[in-house]
Formats: structure tokens, C-alpha cells, sequence
């Protein structure tokens, strides 16, 4: 009672406010409008009004009840009646009252007079009056307030019985008609979104309270229509509208065509003979079966144009779209069975991605199915044309479109295998549309040109194998790796990790591997790719599964991952294997069977060590690829093998299995199987593992022989073939300790030492001991006399020191030989023992060196080089070891000699510092060979190379020393000319300081290539090798002259050349530096009753 | 096989020539033994040492296994030893090749029995396990033949672990040094098979009344199938025949006979002419110098190796040649087939041991497919029918062949 009471004193109060509100409201609207006063007046009490309302429901909107609404209506309706008068404002304020009256003031008890009265003055506010064209259009917010009274009203309505029926009486029907006709029209042209949106409301309340069912079906084709109009051009409307437009055509449809609404027309097409007439009333002549048969047509055409946006990028409108396929397959089954492709199609395309929001919606897609077992067919049906599409979609441009493909085929394999529909047609479908597709792509990315270029020799550089830290472990893609088609690849493998279970997986990829083994070109690619995708996908899904249950008791062996790895690894090995024998094997397979090894490598970790024996090699051997992708992919995978393996770095790796590499690369270069990648891979391990290696390899050096023999008409490759011996010998030369092992027995240097000079200690010294010997005689003499006998023994030892010794006293002689001859006996003995065989490394760096003299004439010229390197290299290493080494001096001597004469400077350059090293470790050993050079070529080619040298640089210095000309160089001497030794000198003296001045002017002058023109360099090597011939051979005298005329310019700035040659001669050095004028005169001795003519600075010209 | 066969893998690691190989411990090692006295041993499914050791201080002659962790070894330093390398003790020994001349020194393993031998000719040492045990200990026993320490042509016999000399066996005729023997017990008779310096094979057999020390020994064979000495011989599995190669070119098949059958046409040892003084079967083969010949356990193939480099397969029902093994660039001095059927047998259990509680028969097809990597190479190594060559450079080459 109490409530009863409270309600009815907030009725009273209200009353009390809205009562001097309406009244005044009531006298002003009452009389058509006069002035602007009057009507301002009038819009104040209306929003005075509609404020206070407002503000009551929103406070206690139940003292609001119809009486009161009837109350306040009564002002607003002339208000409405006289609209025309008024400013749209406050036809706006006064709909907004109306609004807040229908809902809070009739609402469920709403008139039916008042209904279609509103019903009437709404469609004429929206729409205008019918007949007469409109004055002025309609501004938004009148609309948009009269849509929003006309929802309200028709909400209203619908809640009344009474008001509803009467809504759709014969009489009402047009005015309702006309409603839908307007609110329609607001829906397609609406000035704003909002009032599309409002107008949408409306016709959704329409057809949510309107029960009747033939005026519904009647107004169907119209509003279906209209809805579809505008939802076929989205990108006309606002999101808000097309989410509006599509849960009203939800509304729409569910609400004639659902499948209670139809059934009894169905009924009548079962047997429609029993009421052959069908004009028993109106709404039997409309809801007819051939009406449902023409209508469901329609909306067919009409869904597959709505259905169009699916594609579309919003989220609500997706969600929207998928609410109304699942809805209208729900409740409009049977209906609209026609549709139900397309409609689960749609549905499929629209489910949500994630399982999440799927449990939130009522009713998802596969409850649809696992009621309505022929929507899982059909959505069986969809998968498979999708399945056999995607090929040809994979073959089109459009990257999202190929992206969107595989995103539903996903989604719809996932409900196909969710509602355990999987059949075997539809796995093998996907395992070939897979494969197909993922060659098109592999095929379409053959076709890009390859961009990066890496240097070859960068990879195989020992030096970014040896960095452990910072190692690449990621692969660059190999198949889709373009930039545009990495979405798309990142879907397909989302799709190939989510297709089917993990056994299935297995399933399909050893199918693939199958495909594999039997196809080529990039079908092959694709199906290797996808097998080794697929067994991946398999490993990870089973990981999950594995930590929690055991089931390797259940699991039968064909879908065990493992076994699908190692099937697809072997494959991997073959292919790895097999790279040097057919160069036809797609590089995208290599790369692809170099991630699987990596892939393995990583499961199997440090038990994958054993299959380092058949993988390693090959895989470092890609590191000399030609192609760039190969070589980083190889990177790649040996840094993931090292890690797997547990090694701290690739060299690690190397050095710990050079044997496994050892052996592959000896059994490929025993058949011949070489590749300049394998001596490449070859120089890397020696680089790597350095002299300790080198005893295993005499096999593969035959080997190499072997190849040199077969191919020496390849000078590239005869080069590699080198390049690889050369890394041995340069290893094998480090490592004295394995080199000789007690057979060092050649002198440890042949450079010459200045004899003693002799002072007057010497001549003392002599005068002693020839005293003391005297006197030693002497006593002797007297012994012997004394034992009156003369049976001294003879002496044991020849007399005095040895030719070559330095002289020291004669008790330190006698000492030292003494010492010698048991150094002597020792090594007799030693020959007897007989000397250690030669170590294997020692042996086979011979064998590397002798086989030089027979490729020093190849034609090319950078071999030349590097095999005169080598020999510059080894020879310190073999020479202690004379008796060995020199016979190959011996033999490799006449060919060195002739690279002196070599067309290319760089040969030249070279051959010189070999002939210096030859020098330097052979010794007096070449002192024949070099006076018979000299005299023959040699010593020419010295002359010509200074002249060559010295005219390089007046070229250069024509402006800077104009004085210096050709003219006045060096003359050349012969042999038989009779001053042999001074005539170059002094002849070619003055142009030497000339050339000396022009060095330095050149020099500081800055032009030209000055010392690094060619032929400066050939001097100045000349020079190197004229030094090492004086200062480690020995030469006879004219020679020499001649060599210290050569030099004679440079003694005085280079003391390396001076000291050799002073070591031999310093008077004829001090005499060629007097000629230069560079000494100064010495003093005039001054002695009494001699006179010395004083001594002349000569001026070198 | 279609094309020229290439060896599985090289081992590399010996400094000198390679003159004895044996497979043992259930194939999963390979034992190689070099004229300086090393013996490798090699694990087969890593391809790399575990144990290296010098056992003698001349070159090895021969080398055999004894269950599961004995190795015999026999050198040219007059020993004959017996070691014991369990699998457990390798990780304590040096693995340091030969090759390697700055290692560090070697430790020896456990020497369990050395016999000094006569190792003047280059005969190997033959052993079979004695058919009673005489000995009450439970310790394996062997019976070991070398050449006698004096006379060359003369055999004797030893016994393990006693340490003991059993018999000497005399030549039968003057034949030259005894180059290669044979021990085992054919027709429940221990039986021995020699080869001559002459090219004299012969198979003397101890006299039934085996329970007395010094038993009579009959010869129940004997032929001259070669010019040349021989240099190998090896004994049928089951043990009906025997095959023999010699320094000419020939290799011959000689029947193992019984002894009654020998002594009702021939008896005592004086029999020089009977039916039973012909080979089988002798082929020339028209390559001189074959030696180290082996039969597979199989009893089907044999394989020799060539003074010309090259180790030859051979069927040993045709004798007939079925395939060249090409890969040493110098001669070829011992070989030696892994066993197959013991291997077989063997590696059955391998997976796990509770093989007996579940149905064996479905049980093998998912345990092979939860191997792992490694065990599958584990298994393949010691399944393998792996023929290894040994050449005169010090390398072996491991070949997978028939």
C-alpha cells in the first residue's frame, strides 16, 4: 500500500510540475502560431516540458503512467499539428517528449489510435506528407528523433496486443506500409550515419513487434531490397550502419522466413492439393509455397551479395555477418536450405580465430553441424572446393587474397577434423593442393633474380667460422622468401602446423617425402619444404601431448615423428651427399636438406656426433657454393650443428671431426670427385687444424697428384688444387718438431761473415806462438836428444786451423778441433746407425715441392706465383735436411731461374724472393748455378731491370729533373769489353746519383706511381735477391764487381746492401762510395821527407 | 653391384704397414695391429680410436679376441699376449694414434697371459677352446698352436690360462717353416691345419684316445696345391673344408676330413699317397701374392688381399672371383670380415632387455622406430657386413659389401 501511496504522490507531484508547464503549452499550441515571440515562447515550455520529464524518468520513471502521458500529449499533439510553423528545434524537443512518452508513459498500454495517429505523424515527419511535395527537407535531428519515436512507438505497440493488432488492420496497413517505405528510405539515403542507424532500429522493431505474418512477408521484398542496396556498397557506409543494416536483415529474415514461421506453408507444399482453391483469406494468398519458392530465390541472390562481406576488414561487421549465417542457418533451416552453402561457407570463413570467443557465442558453427548433419556436409563440400582452389589461387598476384584462402581453408579444416569428418578424399585433396600450391609459390620465387652477393672467399675465411660468439642460427627463407609473400607463408605454415593431428601430419609429410623422392623442378622443392614443414609441426604438437601421457606403447610406427625425421633427414644426407655429382639439384632443396640436418641435429644433440661422419663435410663443402643463399645456409647450419653438438664454435666442430672430413674429402678425391669447393673446404681445414693434421693426409695429396695429372689443362682449378697444397705445406713448414727428427745435418746458416780484420794483437799473438813454438821445437829437440831417440810419433792432427775456421788462438784450435773430430766420429756412427726415416709430414712437403717444377710453366700466371710461394715457403722448412733437400733445389733450380724472365711483373716479384730464399737455405750449394746464370741472362736482367726501373722514373720526373736524360744511362758492358769491372761503374755513376736525386725529388714531389710503378718494384727486388746472393753465396770476384756496380747507388742510403756487400769486399765498396764522391777525403798524411798529394773529394758529376 | 664399390670409410692413424685385423667384441671394434708393434682398436660406429697401445716391440702378427674383453695379441718380439680391454677401462687408456709422434706415452693395458713364442717365420698363432675342460677353475680355457720355438716346421700347442705347452706337432715331411695354421675340433677331434714354406697344406689330427697328454697326431691330409709358400690359410665355418693362398697366384680348396676316414686307407703318419692327397678345388687366380685370407662366418665368401693393392672377394662354393676392392695404393697384407650371423643374433636383444616379457613379435617394429640416432648407428655399425682392408701405407679401408 505504501508503494501504492508513494507511487501515487510522485504522481501528484509530477503533475503539479508538469501542469504549469502544459497548460500554458496548450493555450499557445492550440492557436496556429503568431509571431516569433509566441513560437519562442513555445519552444521554451516544450523543452521546459521534456526537461521535466527527462528528469523524472530518470529519477522514478515508474510515476509516469499513461494518464499522465495522455496529459502532456494533448499540448504536444498540436504542437505536431501545427509542425509546419514551428522551427525544426522544437519539433525536436517536442519528438523527444514524445519518445520518453511512448516509452516510459504508455508504454505497454498505448492506445491503438494513438498508435496509428504517431504512426501516421512520424511517417509524415520523416518522410513528409504523401502527395504534396515537401517545402523544406527534414533536418537530420527531426529525423533522427522522429526515427527514434517511431522505434519507441512501434516497441510500444508491439507490447500491446491491441495496439499491435491494430497496427496491421486493413485500414492500417497502407499507413504502415507507407511507415516501411520511409523508414527505408531514411535507411538508404539518410543525410548521417545515425539516422541510418535509427532508421534500422525502427524497421528492426518493425519486424520484431509486427507478429503478423503476412503483412511482414509483404513488406519482405521491399525492405530485403533496400538492405541489400546498401550493404552491397560498404565502402559508402559507416561500420555502425552495415553492423545496423546486417542484424536488421537478421531480423528480417529470421522473423518471416524462420522455419516455425514457414512450417505450415511447408506443410501445404507436402500436400497442396488439399486446398486447391488457396483463397481463403488474405494472408493465405501471400504465404503461399510458390511464394516461399520465389522469395527464397531472392534472398538467395540477395545473400550472396550481403555475404560479399565476409571480406571486410571490420571486425564487428565480420561478426556481425557471422552472427547472421549461423543465425539464419539456426532458425532458418529449412527455409532457406538453398542457401545453406554459401551461408556456411560464410559461416566458416567468419568464425571467429581464436576457440576463445567461439564458447561465448550461443551457437557456433559446429553445433549447427552435429544437429544438422547436412551443414557438416555441406561444410565438407565448401572445404574441398576450397582444397582444390587453393592452387589456383596460390597461382594469382594478390598476396591477402592467397593470405584469406589459406586462413579459411584452415578454419575450415579444423571444424571438418572437429566434427570428425575427415575423410581420406579430403587428406589426400589437401596434401596434393598443398604441394601444388607451395610449387607455384616455389616456381613464382624461381623466378626472382638473386640480389645478395657474398664474396666467396668470405665464407670460407676461417675466421668468421672461428668468432664463437654472435653466430648466425637463423636461416634466411628459402621458399616464399619474398618480402610481399611472407605473410602468406607465415599463414601456410600456420595452416600446415594446425592441418589435422600429429600422426596425420607424419602421414602427409612421408607422403610428401614420397612426392619428393619421385618429382623434380619445384614440385619437388615444395613437397621437401612441406614434409619437413609437416614433420616439424608433428614434433611440436607432440611435445605438448608427450609431456603429459605416454603413448609411445600405443603409437604404431608410421605416424612416430621421429621416424618421419629420420626418413626425411636420410633423404636430406642423399641429397647433401650427392651435390658434387649432378650440379642440377635445385638450390632451394640443398638449402632446405641443410635445415633439416640442422633441425636433426638440434633433436638428436650431442648424439647426433656419430652422424658427423657422413654430414659434416658435405655440409661444410656448401660453403663454397656458388650460390650466395648456399654458402650462408651453410653457415648457418654448421653454427646450429656446433651448438647442438656441443661444441663452443664451427672451428671447434672442424677441428674435432677433421678426421670425418679427412675421410670424405679422401674418398671424393679418390674417385676424382673434386670440386674446387672441396680443395677449398680442403685449405680450410688445414687452416684450421693446422701441422697436425698433415700426417693424415698423404692419401688425399696422392689424390690431389692424381688430379693434377688429370687435369693440368685447367688452370683454375689446377690453381685450387694448389691453393690447397700451399695451406699444407705453410702448415706443415710450422711444425719443426714433426719436420726432422734427427736429421738436421746441413749448417743452421750460409750467411757469410767478414774474416777478422788483423790487428797488432793478431800480429803479436803470431810472433808468440811462432816463438813458442820455436822454442818448443827446441825443447823437443833437446828431449829427443836426450832419450837419444827419434821415435816421436807423427802427428795426429793435420797442423794449424781449418781453411774456412775463423782464426782463434791456437790452444782454443787445437780444443776446437779436437771436439770436431769427435763430433765427426759421432756422426759416423750416427750414418752407421742410420738416420731416422723421414717423418710423413717431412716426406710429403718434399713430394708438394718437387711437383712444383713441373707446373712452374703453366699459362697461368697467378699459379706461377703462388707455386713459387710455396716453394719461398717451404724450402726454410725442408733445408736442414741437406742431403734431402738438395736434390730438389737441384731439380726445381733451372725452372725458378727462368720465372726471373717472366712476362708478368708479379711473377717476377716473386721469383725473386724465392731465389733470395733458395739462396739463403742452399747456400754455396748455388754458387756454380748462379756465376753460370749470372754470366749467361742473369746479370743482364739485372742491368736491364735498372735501366727499366731508372727510365720509369725519369718518365716520371721529366719536368721535376729535366736534366737527367735518356741518353746518358747505363752502358751496357760485355763480358769481353776489358774493364769489366770499373767501365759500369763510372759509366753508369752519373745517372745513378742522377736516379738517386730523382728518387728523392720523385718522392717528395709525390707523383706518378713512384715506387709502386712495376718496374720500380722489380728493382727493388732485384736488389733483395742481389743481397741474399752476395751475403749467402759465394761468388767469384768479377761478379762481384758487377753487383756492387748494380748497387752502387744504394749503398750509401741502404745499409742492408752495404753490409752485404762489405761483408765481402769493404774496399771495393769504400772505393765505389769514393767514385760516388760521397766519401769525404781523408786527410793528407803528413810525414816527414814524403809528400802525399792530397787526396781529392771526387764530385760525382 | 653396378658400379665400382667405394669403401666405406678410411681409418687413418697407423704409421706403418698394417699386418693383422680382427673385428671383436661383437663387431663393435675393429682391432688393427702395424709392423712397429701398435694395435688400434677402433670403434666402428664412430670411426675413431679408443684404446691405441704397443703391445710388442716388432711387428704384430697376428691379432683375435677372446670373449667379449680379451685380446690376443702376437708379435714379432717372440710374445704371444693376452690383454684385457673391458669397455669400462678404455676411457683410462691412451687414444693417441701412431701417427701421432708427440704423444704423450702410452699405458698399457692389463696384461693377463704372455707366452714366449717362436716368431721367427711370419705364421701366425691359430686358437680354438678346447673341447673338455681340463682345468676345475671356471676360467675360459684356450688352446693356442704357434710354430716351435725351435724347429720352424714343427707346431706346438699351448694352453690358456695355464700357460702350459700341451703337444708339438711334427711336420709331416720336410716341408719348410710352418706359415700358416689352423686349430679347431673337427669330427670331435682337435685338429690342425698347416701350411708349408713349400706350398704343403696339411691336417693332422690328434688320435681319439685324446685323454692321454701326448696323443697320437695322424695326418689326414696333405697336399701341394702351390709352388710358392703359403701365406695364409682359413677353416670352412663349418669346418668341411678349408681354403689356402699362396705367394703364386693360386687359391685352393682342401677338404677337412674325418680321421678314420684317413686312417682306413692310410694308417699312422707314414701315409704320403692316398685318395685323399688332392684339393678340391684349385683356381688360378692370375694375380700372385694374396695373403691374408679369410672366410666370412657364413662360410660363402672369402677375401684376400693383394701384394697388387687390390683385396678381392671370392665365392668360396666357385671360388670364383665376384668382386675387387680398388682403393689402397699399395699392397694389401690382412683382411677381415665382421661376423654377420653372431652379429645378427647378437644384436637382437640390444633395444631393451625385457624383450622376453612382451610379445617379441609386435614388439620390434615400434622399438626400432624409438632408436634414436645414435643407437641406430650403433646397431648399423655392428650389423654391418663390414670387410676391412689393411694395406702396407697404414691405413684400413672399411668396406660394406655383400
Amino acid at each position: 500500500m505504501t508503494t501504492n501511496n508513494t507511487a501515487t504522490l510522485a504522481r501528484n507531484e509530477l503533475f503539479k510540475q508538469l501542469k504549469p508547464c502544459c497548460v500554458p503549452l496548450s493555450q499557445i499550441a492550440i492557436r496556429p502560431p503568431d509571431g516569433a515571440p509566441a513560437v519562442r515562447n513555445l519552444t521554451e515550455l516544450v523543452e521546459d516540458l521534456s526537461g521535466i520529464i527527462n528528469r523524472q524518468v530518470n529519477r522514478d520513471p515508474s510515476a509516469f503512467d499513461d494518464k499522465l502521458a495522455d496529459y502532456v500529449f494533448f499540448p504536444l499533439s498540436h504542437v505536431f499539428r501545427n509542425q509546419n510553423y514551428y522551427p525544426a528545434r522544437t519539433i525536436e524537443v517536442a519528438l523527444r517528449g514524445l519518445t520518453t512518452l511512448i516509452v516510459h508513459g504508455w508504454k505497454s498500454k498505448i492506445a491503438p489510435q494513438i498508435v496509428e495517429q504517431l504512426l501516421i505523424l512520424l511517417t509524415f515527419i520523416v518522410g513528409g506528407v504523401p502527395g504534396q511535395e515537401s517545402k523544406h527537407g527534414v533536418s537530420e535531428e527531426t529525423s533522427l528523433e522522429a526515427l527514434r519515436a517511431l522505434t519507441a512507438l512501434i516497441t510500444a505497440a508491439g507490447s500491446s496486443a491491441a495496439a499491435a493488432a491494430s497496427l496491421v488492420e486493413t485500414k492500417t496497413i497502407p499507413a504502415l506500409g507507407h511507415t516501411v517505405t520511409v523508414v527505408l528510405q531514411s535507411v538508404v539515403d539518410g543525410k548521417a550515419p545515425d539516422v541510418q542507424a535509427e532508421a534500422l532500429r525502427a524497421l528492426q522493431s518493425i519486424f520484431t513487434c509486427i507478429k503478423d505474418h503476412a503483412a511482414l512477408a509483404s513488406f519482405l521484398p521491399g525492405v530485403v531490397s533496400s538492405l541489400t542496396r546498401l550493404l552491397s556498397t560498404p565502402a559508402r557506409e559507416k561500420t555502425r550502419v552495415l553492423v545496423a543494416a546486417i542484424s536488421a536483415l537478421k531480423v528480417v529474415l529470421v522473423s518471416v522466413l524462420s522455419d516455425l514461421r514457414t512450417r505450415s506453408i511447408s506443410a501445404k507444399t507436402q500436400t497442396p492439393e488439399q486446398n486447391p482453391d488457396g483463397t481463403d483469406d488474405a494472408s493465405q494468398n501471400v504465404l503461399s509455397p510458390a511464394w516461399l519458392k520465389a522469395t527464397v530465390s531472392q534472398i538467395k541472390l540477395a545473400l550472396a551479395t550481403v555475404l560479399k562481406l565476409r571480406a571486410s576488414k571490420s571486425q564487428s561487421v565480420r561478426d556481425a555477418l557471422g552472427n547472421l549465417c549461423l543465425t539464419l542457418l539456426d532458425e532458418c533451416h529449412t527455409t532457406l536450405e538453398n542457401c545453406a552453402p554459401i551461408l556456411v561457407e560464410s559461416a566458416i570463413i567468419l568464425e571467429p580465430e581464436d576457440g576463445a570467443s567461439s564458447t561465448m557465442m550461443a551457437t557456433s558453427l559446429q553445433d549447427l553441424a552435429t544437429i544438422y548433419p547436412e551443414l557438416g556436409e555441406s561444410a565438407k563440400v565448401t572445404v574441398y572446393s576450397w582444397i582444390t582452389s587453393l592452387p589456383r589461387i596460390m597461382q594469382s598476384a594478390d598476396e591477402s587474397h592467397k593470405q584469406t584462402a589459406i586462413r579459411n581453408l584452415l578454419k575450415g579444416t579444423e571444424l571438418v577434423t572437429r566434427l570428425q569428418l575427415d575423410s581420406s578424399t579430403l587428406n589426400d585433396a589437401v596434401s596434393l593442393a598443398l604441394r601444388d600450391s607451395i610449387s607455384f609459390m616455389v616456381a613464382d620465387g624461381s623466378k626472382q633474380a638473386i640480389s645478395p652477393v657474398l664474396s666467396e672467399d668470405d665464407a670460407l675465411s676461417s675466421r668468421q667460422l672461428a668468432s664463437p660468439g654472435g653466430l648466425a642460427a637463423n636461416y634466411q627463407l628459402v621458399v616464399m622468401s619474398q618480402e610481399g609473400q611472407l605473410k602468406t607463408r607465415s599463414e601456410m605454415l600456420n595452416l600446415i602446423a594446425k592441418i589435422g593431428s600429429a600422426s596425420q601430419q607424419v602421414k602427409f609429410g612421408l607422403e610428401m617425402l614420397d612426392y619428393t623422392r619421385e618429382l623434380t623442378g619445384p614440385s619437388q622443392v615444395a613437397s621437401y619444404w612441406l614434409s619437413f614443414e609437416l614433420v616439424k609441426a608433428a614434433f611440436s604438437r607432440s611435445s605438448d601431448v608427450d609431456d603429459f601421457l605416454d603413448l609411445s606403447s600405443v603409437a604404431t610406427t608410421s605416424d612416430d615423428p621421429e621416424t618421419a625425421l629420420q626418413e626425411v633427414y636420410t633423404f636430406a644426407v642423399s641429397l647433401l651427399d650427392s651435390q658434387d655429382e649432378s650440379t642440377e639439384i635445385d638450390w632451394r632443396l640443398e638449402a632446405i636438406a641443410l635445415e633439416v640436418t640442422a633441425y636433426a641435429a638440434s633433436r638428436s644433440g650431442e648424439a647426433f656426433r656419430p652422424e658427423l661422419i657422413d654430414v659434416l663435410y658435405p655440409v661444410t663443402t656448401f660453403l663454397g657454393s656458388p650460390h650466395p643463399r648456399l654458402r650462408e645456409h651453410a653457415i648457418t647450419t654448421l653454427n646450429i650443428v656446433a651448438a647442438s653438438c656441443g661444441y663452443t664454435s664451427v672451428s671447434e666442430l672442424i677441428i674435432e671431426n677433421v678426421d670425418y672430413m679427412v675421410n670424405s674429402v679422401s674418398l671424393r678425391m679418390n674417385t676424382l670427385d673434386i670440386t674446387p669447393a672441396s680443395t677449398k673446404v680442403l685449405t680450410m681445414m688445414t687452416r684450421l687444424t693446422g701441422s697436425r693434421l698433415i700426417p693424415y693426409l698423404d692419401d688425399v695429396v696422392a689424390s690431389i697428384f692424381a688430379a693434377l695429372d688429370n687435369y693440368h689443362g685447367y688452370p683454375v682449378f689446377v690453381e685450387s688444387l694448389f691453393a690447397a697444397l700451399k695451406e699444407i705445406v705453410e702448415q706443415g713448414a710450422k711444425s719443426d718438431r714433426l719436420l726432422l727428427q734427427g736429421r738436421e745435418n746441413g749448417p743452421s746458416t750460409h750467411k757469410k761473415h767478414r774474416p777478422q780484420p788483423v790487428t797488432i794483437d793478431d800480429l803479436v799473438d803470431l810472433l808468440d806462438r811462432r816463438e813458442e813454438r820455436r822454442k818448443q821445437r827446441e825443447e823437443e829437440d833437446v828431449t829427443a836428444e836426450a832419450e837419444a831417440k827419434g821415435l816421436q810419433a807423427h802427428p795426429q792432427r793435420p797442423w794449424g786451423p781449418g781453411k774456412n775456421k775463423p782464426k782463434g788462438t791456437f790452444i782454443e784450435e787445437m780444443e776446437r778441433t779436437e771436439g770436431e773430430a769427435e763430433e765427426e766420429t759421432r756422426g759416423d756412427m750416427d750414418i752407421e746407425k742410420e738416420k731416422p726415416p723421414k717423418t710423413p709430414t717431412y716426406t710429403l712437403l718434399e713430394k708438394v715441392a718437387y711437383l712444383t717444377q713441373h707446373y712452374l710453366t703453366s699459362p697461368a700466371p697467378t699459379l706461377r706465383k703462388s707455386l713459387l710461394d710455396l716453394l719461398t715457403t717451404v724450402s726454410p722448412a725442408l733445408s736442414p735436411d741437406e742431403d734431402a733437400f738438395l736434390p730438389l733445389i737441384n731439380a726445381v733450380w733451372p725452372v725458378v731461374v727462368a720465372r726471373l724472365y717472366d712476362g708478368e711483373p708479379f711473377v717476377v716479384l716473386a721469383a725473386c724472393d724465392t731465389l733470395g730464399m733458395l739462396c739463403r737455405t742452399a747456400g754455396d750449394f748455388l754458387a756454380s748455378r748462379i756465376k753460370t746464370e749470372w754470366w749467361d741472362a742473369l746479370g743482364k736482367w739485372c742491368r736491364e731491370k735498372k735501366q727499366a726501373a731508372v727510365q720509369a722514373k725519369t718518365r716520371n720526373n721529366r719536368i721535376t729533373a729535366p736534366r737527367s736524360t735518356a741518353g746518358d744511362t747505363i752502358l751496357v758492358p760485355s763480358r769481353a769489353g776489358g774493364t769489366v769491372a770499373m767501365t759500369p761503374l763510372s759509366s753508369s755513376s752519373p745517372s745513378s746519383s742522377a736516379v738517386g736525386a730523382g728518387t728523392v725529388m720523385n718522392r717528395e714531389a709525390g707523383g706518378g706511381l713512384g715506387k709502386f710503378a712495376s718496374a720500380a718494384q722489380i728493382w727493388e727486388a732485384t736488389v733483395r735477391l742481389l743481397v741474399a746472393i752476395v751475403s749467402h753465396v759465394r761468388i767469384e770476384a768479377e761478379m762481384f764487381d758487377e753487383v756492387l756496380g748494380l748497387l752502387a747507388d744504394r749503398l750509401e742510403r741502404d745499409p742492408e746492401v752495404r753490409e752485404a756487400l762489405e761483408t765481402i769486399n769493404p774496399d771495393a765498396v769504400w772505393f765505389a762510395l769514393y767514385e760516388l764522391g760521397v766519401i769525404d777525403p781523408l786527410p793528407t798524411p803528413v810525414m816527414e821527407g814524403v809528400e802525399f798529394p792530397p787526396m781529392k773529394k771526387r764530385v760525382g758529376l | 653391384m653396378a658400379e665400382t664399390p667405394h669403401p666405406r670409410s678410411i681409418l687413418r692413424g697407423h704409421g706403418a704397414q698394417v699386418h693383422a685385423l680382427a673385428f671383436v667384441r661383437n663387431n663393435s671394434r675393429l682391432a688393427s695391429g702395424d709392423a712397429v708393434g701398435f694395435v688400434v682398436l677402433w670403434d666402428l660406429t664412430t670411426l675413431r680410436p679408443t684404446v691405441v697401445w704397443r703391445p710388442h716391440e716388432n711387428a704384430i702378427l697376428g691379432i683375435q679376441g677372446w670373449g667379449e674383453d680379451c685380446i690376443i695379441t702376437h708379435g714379432r718380439d717372440h710374445k704371444l699376449a693376452v690383454w684385457k680391454i673391458s669397455s669400462e677401462n678404455e676411457a683410462g687408456l691412451s687414444r693417441a694414434l701412431p701417427l701421432d709422434s708427440n704423444a704423450p706415452p702410452r699405458p698399457q693395458p692389463w696384461l693377463l697371459h704372455l707366452i714366449e713364442v717362436n716368431t721367427m717365420n711370419f705364421c701366425t698363432f691359430a686358437s680354438c677352446p678346447p673341447l673338455e675342460s681340463t682345468a676345475q677353475s671356471s676360467e675360459p680355457e684356450l688352446l693356442v698352436a704357434v710354430p716351435n720355438t725351435l724347429a720352424s716346421e714343427s707346431i706346438d700347442i699351448f694352453h690358456l690360462p695355464s700357460q702350459t705347452r700341451r703337444d708339438t706337432v711334427k711336420s709331416p715331411g720336410t716341408n719348410g717353416m710352418v706359415m700358416a695354421l689352423a686349430l679347431l675340433h673337427a669330427y670331435d677331434r682337435l685338429t690342425l691345419v698347416a701350411g708349408y714354406e713349400n706350398g704343403v697344406a696339411a691336417v693332422m689330427q690328434l688320435s681319439s684316445d685324446s685323454s692321454s697328454d701326448n696323443g697320437i697326431w695322424t695326418v689326414t691330409y696333405k697336399a701341394k696345391a702351390h709352388s710358392e709358400p703359403i701365406l695364409s690359410l682359413d677353416v670352412a665355418p663349418d669346418h668341411s673344408y678349408f681354403l689356402t693362398s699362396a705367394a703364386d697366384a693360386i687359391v685352393a680348396k682342401h677338404p677337412v676330413l674325418t680321421a678314420s676316414a684317413a686312417q682306413t686307407s692310410a694308417p699312422a703318419s707314414s701315409a704320403t699317397a692316398t685318395a685323399h692327397d688332392y684339393p678340391i678345388k684349385v683356381t688360378n687366380t692370375k694375380h700372385a701374392g694374396q695373403q691374408g685370407l679369410r672366410l666370412r662366418d657364413d662360410g660363402r665368401i672369402f677375401a684376400t688381399g693383394g701384394w697388387d693393392a687390390m683385396v678381392r672377394v671370392y665365392s668360396s662354393k666357385t671360388l670364383k672371383e665376384v668382386a675387387v676392392l680398388k682403393w689402397h695404393q699399395v699392397g694389401c697384407y690382412a683382411v677381415a670380415f665382421a661376423n654377420i650371423l653372431s652379429s645378427s643374433a647378437s644384436s637382437a636383444p640390444l633395444p631393451g632387455a625385457s624383450a622376453e616379457k612382451e610379445g617379441p613379435g609386435q614388439d620390434v617394429g615400434p622399438r626400432t622406430g624409438e632408436l634414436s640416432v645414435k643407437d641406430r648407428r650403433i646397431q648399423h655399425a655392428k650389423t654391418a657386413h663390414w670387410l676391412a682392408a689393411g694395406s702396407k701405407d697404414g691405413k684400413i679401408s672399411l668396406w660394406d659389401v655383400f
